[in-house]
């Protein structure tokens, strides 16, 4: 810990933010042990859920000593306080989560040491940027659809969601070349990828992933280029293309009727916009109290894109408002990194993850309780969902990577300016 | 790197704003919409507490039972029919069928849900839940005596008020129902919106009573207006198509316009409506709460309307003698009276006296908040020296009560429905203007005939009522 200029966690600090979250933790999943008869695997996620937080603070903190402690902490514990939701909405789901869980951390760690570690990015540009085509032209043939969208693949004993990771593809292959390249002749593969990518998912009629992706390419291409002009007719485009696609899908229209007065339709369409206020409201500022609520039993799909009703009604609106601001720490320190970065590469790949997080966790909150129209998409971290766990934790092993590439080349600074601050008489 | 490190600024600054608002939406709309929210028919929850929770009482505000629950959790109502129908749209009813009624909008207390922390942890070990006891600020028995004065053979409704603490003392709605046979339900319900409260909900159109805004307009809006002198002919030409008459035709003559209120002259308001035009008449209705969005802690209320556009003149002077697309709520009305009799303020309707949880705790809920200012203190005096001559010497003679100070406008609603011309509706809007009975009410007969005559004449009998037997 030599650097402390950003803010950098001390070590008395992570110890009570850790014990407090394992606190929670361990005693959300005690009391739903108690709650109905014993239940012995709740013990076991007791133990293992604030475990593998602990571990990888303790362990990643001290193999990547520049890794940004904040955003691991609070993104962790969003995941737990999604399995302890999980867990007491359908626990089947919550074990297969946990195992989602699992295997993201990997993936983060694998991503972490490839941004902050390998410097043969190039290589891998096309390779990636073919094989995420290829996924979503294969969805559109084989997938299969649910609640309007065809974007799942099935894979029997797993369903793939490819839109997920060609969010991840995207952030990345924007940031390389954006970060090197200028001229339109030079931008033109990643340029044509972009508009692959979204026009795939526009096929595919999943909205809310659309609409992540194509910001994301106008916000990153905006940091990048300062095109103010562009971006500003990019977005405009975007509004012209929604009212498009508004026209054209009779479900955007009953999506957006439905935002505009649930109420006229409590027991068909706005059924679950209804039931997701209602949940809200019954749980009031302070909530039903951890498995007392019944979200689990009146919305539907409570356990992805509605998690956070049911977070609402059995923890309260306080612990709701406190999830919301975890998820901007997040963001903030984030974009942080962004502001910190020594190479453009790296704070366009912080800047986009960051838009990519944000966009999805406005979209899917701002639909739960009214403010914006109902997009399929998941809440990150929190929400059901093996793709979307691990898309999500792969972004956060890019904000790592470029955490620990920022830290060591602020620390190699200050090393030098020490080293000539010496020399001088 | 300078540029990006800008943009990535503006970008976490565009972040920042979407969160902020999001935030603040959520606090917002939880603030305001979360009773509303979870008090609908649609809330499973109320449906699966009733299960294990035992409903509160409601009580009338001097302690009389107007629904109790049975060792089982069953629903017992007054064994006085009379009674039991005459607050039969206050309370509502057990399933939620009149999802306006205290039975569903305070289902949150009835069934317990907002009691503490401490109470609830406590409740865990007991085998049935006993829900908090809610005292309404109704009196029974003067509701009672409105359903026993009310024509039989009209519906209408009528509400009574206390304008200086905003207490709700009637809320009577007629056709009536008995919460006791909720079998009956589906037959009523077909049968002219039954379980409907009128109080609350009905929307009517104002008629002459609407006087007291365009009459509020016209003091706000023309200096001197008060020595003006109109002539009426019974008649007036607005333009080629339209015209303008008064009920008895015969015309007033050349009057003031204390006289023009007090008679009720459509000639004289109907000239100040289109002098003053339509932004000017929204602008004063939208102060008084039309065209609102009323969002009161303890009941529900609809907003009276006021129309968006008014497309001609002639229906321009016709919306300032209250006719037109205007639709008026019986409480809004009242609230309206009562507030030139509070000085201009109108204070939000409050129903919940107090809520006693089941280990002894007794809220007070009572809490007295001036909700619109809808007149300045000195056009408030004016309107009530021209309702309290309305009352002595004009239309609305038949709503005096002896020995007390009452002021008031009547109003007879012309209503063209497409079976053809039915009788008017009768409204009578007023308050008693005295410290110690700081009382208003609103009447309104449907198809009754004429405000004065019928509205008036009721509202008088339940004044008097109200004076005399509510603490």
């Amino acid at each position: 810990m030599t650097q402390n200029k950003q803010g950098a966690l001390k070590k008395p600090d992570i110890d009570w933010i850790l014990l407090a979250m394992t606190l929670f933790e361990a005693t959300a999943f005690i009391l739903l042990a108690l709650y109905d008869g014993f239940d012995p695997v709740s013990l076991i996620l007791a133990v293992s859920v604030p475990l593998i937080l602990v571990a990888q603070v303790l362990l990643l903190g001290r193999a990547f000593p520049h890794m940004d402690k904040y955003i691991l902490i609070v993104a962790n514990f969003l995941c737990g306080v999604g399995l302890i939701m999980l867990y007491r909405l359908a626990p089947d789901k919550a074990l297969k989560q946990l195992l989602f869980y699992g295997v993201g951390v990997m993936a983060m760690v694998c991503m972490t040491f490839l941004v902050a570690r390998f410097r043969h990015w190039r290589v891998l540009r096309l390779p990636v940027m073919g094989v995420s085509v290829l996924l979503l032209a294969l969805t559109l043939v084989i997938g299969k659809e649910t609640y309007g969208a065809k974007n799942w693949i099935d894979l029997k004993f797993f369903s793939l969601q490819p839109s997920e990771f060609v969010k991840v593809a995207l952030i990345l292959c924007l940031a390389m070349d954006l970060s090197e390249k200028r001229t339109i002749g030079q931008l033109l593969p990643v340029g044509l990828f972009a508009v692959a990518c979204v026009g795939l998912i526009v096929l595919q009629k999943d909205l809310g992933a659309v609409l992540i992706c194509f910001i994301v390419c106008i916000v990153v291409y905006f940091t990048a280029t300062s095109n103010w002009l562009l971006c500003l007719s990019g977005l405009l485009a975007a509004a012209g293309g929604s009212v498009v696609m508004y026209k054209l899908f009779p479900h955007v229209q009953t999506r957006v009727a439905i935002w505009q007065d649930p109420w006229a339709t409590p027991q068909d369409g706005g059924y679950q916009i209804v039931q997701s206020l209602i949940a809200i409201a019954s749980g009031g500022m302070s909530g039903l109290g951890l498995g007392l609520g019944s979200a689990s039993k009146s919305v539907p799909v409570v356990e992805s894109d509605f998690i956070f009703s049911a977070v609402c009604e059995e923890f309260g609106i306080i612990v709701g408002l406190t999830v919301i601001a975890l998820y901007v720490l997040l963001f903030i320190r984030g974009m942080l990194l962004a502001m910190r970065a020594r190479s453009s590469f790296h704070a366009l790949l912080a800047v986009g993850t960051v838009t990519s997080l944000a966009l999805q966790t406005f979209m899917i909150l701002g639909g739960v309780i009214k403010m914006v129209p109902l997009t399929g998409v998941t809440l990150p971290f929190i929400s059901y969902g093996g793709s979307s766990m691990l898309s999500c934790m792969l972004m956060l092993g890019m904000l790592q990577g470029v955490s620990i590439v920022v830290g060591e080349q602020d620390e190699s600074q200050w090393r030098m300016a020490r080293r000539r601050e010496a020399w001088q008489p | 790197m300078r540029e990006i490190k800008k943009n990535a600024r503006a970008v976490l600054c565009a972040v920042l704003v979407m969160f902020i608002a999001l935030g603040g939406y959520f606090f917002y709309a939880v603030y305001n919409y979360g009773s509303r929210w979870f008090t609908t028919p649609y809330n499973t929850r109320l449906r699966a507490a009733k299960k294990t929770v035992i409903a509160g009482d409601i009580l009338d505000r001097n302690g009389a039972v107007l629904v109790t629950s049975d060792a089982d959790g069953e629903r017992v109502y007054p064994t006085d029919r009379d009674t039991r129908k005459a607050v039969s749209h206050v309370i509502g009813d057990a399933n939620a069928q009149v999802p306006t009624g205290a039975e569903t909008f305070l289902a949150a207390d009835l069934l317990g849900f907002n009691a503490n922390i401490f109470d609830r942890a406590a409740q865990i070990f007991q085998q049935k839940r006993k829900g908090s006891d809610v005292t309404l600020t109704i009196d029974a028995a003067l509701q009672t005596y409105i359903a026993e004065v009310f024509p039989d053979e009209n519906d209408g409704a009528v509400a009574v008020i206390n304008y200086e603490t905003g207490e709700v003392l009637a809320l009577y709605s007629s056709p009536e129902y008995d919460a006791k046979h909720p079998e009956n339900f589906e037959d009523l319900e077909q049968d002219n919106g039954v379980l409907l409260n009128r109080a609350t909900q009905g929307r009517y159109a104002p008629g002459s009573i609407f006087k007291i805004v365009t009459l509020a307009c016209a003091l706000e809006n023309i200096p001197g207006v008060t020595e003006r002198t109109f002539t009426c002919e019974g008649t007036y030409q607005i333009d080629e198509e339209n015209r303008l008459t008064d009920t008895d035709g015969e015309g007033h003559g050349t009057i003031t316009l204390k006289e023009a209120f007090t008679k009720s002259c459509n000639i004289a308001f109907g000239q100040l409506a289109m002098e003053l035009g339509e932004d000017k008449l929204r602008a004063t209705a939208e102060k008084m709460g039309f065209n609102g969005n009323f969002l009161f802690d303890d009941l529900i209320v609809y907003e009276s309307l006021f129309p968006r556009e008014i497309p001609d003149a002639g229906e321009l002077a016709w919306t300032g003698v209250g006719q037109g697309r205007l639709t008026a709520v019986p409480l809004h009305m009242a609230m309206i009276a009562g507030a030139v009799g509070n000085g201009g303020w109108m204070v939000e309707p409050q129903l919940v006296m107090t809520v006693s949880d089941s280990a002894g705790g007794v809220k007070n809920s009572l809490n007295t908040k001036n909700y619109l200012q809808c007149f300045s203190p000195q056009n408030a005096a004016i309107l009530e020296e021209y309702m309290l001559a309305t009352v002595a010497e004009g239309t609305g003679a038949r709503a005096a009560v002896e020995g007390h100070s009452i002021a008031g406008k009547t109003g007879t609603a012309q209503v063209n429905s497409s079976g053809g011309r039915y009788s008017p509706h009768a409204w009578y809007v007023g308050y008693c203007a005295e410290e110690e009975h700081p009382y208003a009410i609103a009447v309104v007969v449907e198809n009754g005939g004429s405000g004065g005559s019928v509205a008036g004449r009721l509202a008088g009998k339940i004044m008097k009522k109200a004076i005399d037997i509510v603490e």
